[in-house]
């Protein structure tokens, strides 16, 4: 009875599906199957690829040191930011999720609200900030801590920052609806049964609120590893990222076959070391 | 289905008149299509406010007058989509500079400016006036110069070198217009188009020993010359005197090497419908016109091409009024320049300027 009404709801879940997979298919597997062809595609200056098979676009960046350089760099500076953001994420949602006053809701729009700007407008903002004669500098000069503007513009650590800065929200939120959705009656629970606050948070929250960091986690690190705006105006020439390097490649130099081949080790990077990470996190808990 | 067996019809003739239909139905579109193309101007460009200025002094005016519908397609370098859709472009007119537009057109893509298609060609000043375009307006460019920091005169690109503004200079990125001021500078250390061994060194040291900073945008670069990050760096003269307007204590040098000068317009996408074609290229003739420009000038801050308008700019204008002289001077460098070779060896010369100077310790 019950697997013969799971039959028949079967067409109806293919149904329900059916307009998320087309536009899955249309707008994600139709562009990534285009730029991976493109990669094996000859490079013309006049007419963006000619139609000859080559691996040349996959072997100029794996063995040229300057675009290993890059792709170390950007897998590295997104490790970073992953890691402070999951660090102040979690911080911050485990103290939204036991919050009970009103200031939640004031709390949690606090975070929501740098997304309704621009990612632009934001790193603009931290140029005024961290000028010469920004905030940053006037603190420092007087508080007596330095005695002439220091130079933070143009360097790693501030991109870090300010990418931690833009990503927090997409940390905080999965780690907070996945401790909000846990049993409250848990942590009391284990209390009753002796064990400390610390070590109830160690063996019994964290592990059950993985989903959350798995899913932040994930999110936080594909989207730093594709930023373009925040390194290309806060990095100037020392922090250069693969998304710059696509963006330059397809826009600029019209370069289309080695910009897909960037595209495409980005996206395969991306998705080994989410996947590895997904492992990881599955046999830790 | 009895109705059709009533009326003796057959299942097959029903389907034969439903493809004959669905066929006219199909071709009636494609009809449509082309009588659609000719009721719209689809116009590629950057959006900001260049995109309303545009729109309200040439593009609004226009459509109403013409009763078209305008259909835009806003957002940085479009010229990719012009290239990958070659054989059946989309898009009428796209924004461009003579140097894309000389680039482009050499390939094909772009329809030649005569006097045949576009009458109010000959009404453009001759320095302003290329085969895939000619400008509704120019943009002189230059060195922006912070008066109250530098105090010595500053008259040469050279200047960009002085170990006095070390770490206070700045220099377009590669993919804005950095390509472009690079071949100028480039040429006047004496390369060439195909010979960028001088200016390779030069920029070398600029970044090494000078510590250059890239400037992305014009909003970027307002942001750090206004807040007095840098000090001396190319930029364009109209933005140069909107920054001062603004409080910005900066001014507007003409190198003597030359400066440049962009001109900007709408060229006309080749392989359009031949209805399309047409409204193109009259909406190219009003945007030569001597009042649209004056008006334009006077939202930019740039200077017009038509000769008319050059000669008798209004007295809140007469400040952009350029002699002779100054366009000859800035265009000096530009006209050295072999487009095709820089759009050939863009590959090459562009990764060259990332491994060699963006890099440079």
């Amino acid at each position: 009875m019950t697997q013969e009404k799971g039959h028949r709801s079967a067409p109806f879940a293919a149904a329900l599906l059916a307009p998320v997979s087309i536009l899955y298919l249309v707008f994600l597997i139709v562009p990534i199957g285009y730029f991976l062809a493109v990669s094996f595609l000859k490079y013309s200056p006049e007419r963006l690829y000619l139609p000859e098979l080559t691996t040349d676009n996959y072997r100029r960046l794996l063995s040229d040191g300057y675009y290993r350089q890059i792709i170390y760099d950007t897998f590295r500076i997104s490790a970073i930011v992953t890691l402070f953001s999951l660090i102040f994420g979690y911080t911050l949602a485990y103290f939204l999720s036991r919050m009970k006053s009103a200031w939640r809701g004031i709390l949690m729009f606090l975070i929501i609200a740098p997304l309704m700007t621009g990612v632009i407008v934001r790193t603009y903002g931290w140029i005024v900030l961290l000028g010469s004669d920004g905030l940053v500098n006037r603190l420092l000069i007087g508080l007596g801590l330095v005695s002439s503007p220091i130079g933070l513009l143009n360097t790693e650590p501030t991109v870090i920052v300010a990418l931690v800065h833009i990503m927090l929200p997409y940390m905080v939120f999965p780690i907070f609806s996945s401790l909000v959705s846990q049993d409250p009656h848990l942590v009391p629970a284990a209390s009753t049964l002796g064990a400390r606050p610390l070590r109830t948070f160690f063996e019994v929250t964290l592990p059950l609120s993985r989903s959350g960091i798995v899913m932040g986690s994930a999110l936080v690190f594909t989207l730093t590893a594709g930023s373009i705006v925040t390194p290309e105006l806060l990095g100037g020439r020392n922090v250069t990222m693969l998304g710059q390097t696509i963006y330059q490649l397809i826009l600029s130099t019209f370069n289309w076959p080695l910009g897909a081949a960037v595209a495409a080790i980005l996206v395969v990077c991306q998705f080994s070391v989410i996947s590895l990470y997904f492992r990881k996190m599955r046999r830790a808990y | 289905m009895d109705l059709v067996d009533k009326a003796g019809i057959s299942r097959r003739s029903v389907m034969k008149a439903g493809l004959a239909l669905a066929g006219g139905a199909a071709m009636a579109g494609l009809n449509t299509g082309d009588a659609m193309a000719a009721s719209d101007l689809r116009i590629m460009m950057a959006g900001g406010s260049w995109k309303e200025w545009v729109a309200k002094v040439f593009a609004e005016p226009f459509a109403k007058a013409n009763n078209v519908e305008l259909v835009w397609k806003l957002g940085l370098t479009q010229e990719p989509i012009v290239m990958a859709q070659q054989r059946r472009p989309q898009w009428d007119l796209i924004h461009s500079s003579q140097t894309r537009a000389g680039q482009l057109g050499a390939m094909g893509l772009y329809l030649p400016w005569t006097d045949e298609t576009i009458p109010n060609l000959s009404k453009i000043h001759p320095s302003f006036r290329y085969e895939f375009l000619a400008g509704k307006c120019h943009t002189p460019y230059g060195l922006c110069v912070n008066t109250a920091k530098i105090k010595k005169p500053i008259t040469s690109w050279l200047d960009l070198w002085d170990p006095e503004l070390k770490g206070r200079i700045a220099f377009p990125a590669w993919g804005w217009v950095g390509d472009e001021v690079f071949h100028a500078i480039n040429i006047a250390l004496g390369g060439s188009s195909d010979n960028i061994e001088p200016g390779i060194t030069k920029f070398k040291e600029l970044f090494s020993q000078n510590q250059c900073r890239i400037i992305n945008n014009v909003e970027h670069t307002r942001q750090l010359v206004d807040a007095q990050e840098i000090w001396l760096c190319p930029f364009f003269g109209a933005r140069t005197q909107q920054a001062a307007a603004a409080g910005a204590p900066v001014e507007f040098v003409i190198p003597k090497e030359g400066g440049l000068s962009w001109i900007w317009n709408t060229a006309l996408i080749a392989n359009r419908p031949k209805d399309s074609i047409a409204l193109s290229q009259k909406y190219a003739g009003t945007c030569l016109e001597a009042e649209r420009q004056i008006e334009f000038a006077r939202l930019t801050g740039y200077p017009p091409t038509n000769i008319e308008a050059m000669k008798n700019l209004p007295p809140d204008l007469k400040k952009l009024e350029l002699s002779d002289a100054d366009v000859d001077l800035l265009g000096k460098l530009q006209r050295q320049s072999d487009y095709m070779t820089q759009f050939a060896y863009r590959d090459q010369y562009s990764e060259r300027w990332n491994k060699e100077v963006v890099t440079a310790k």
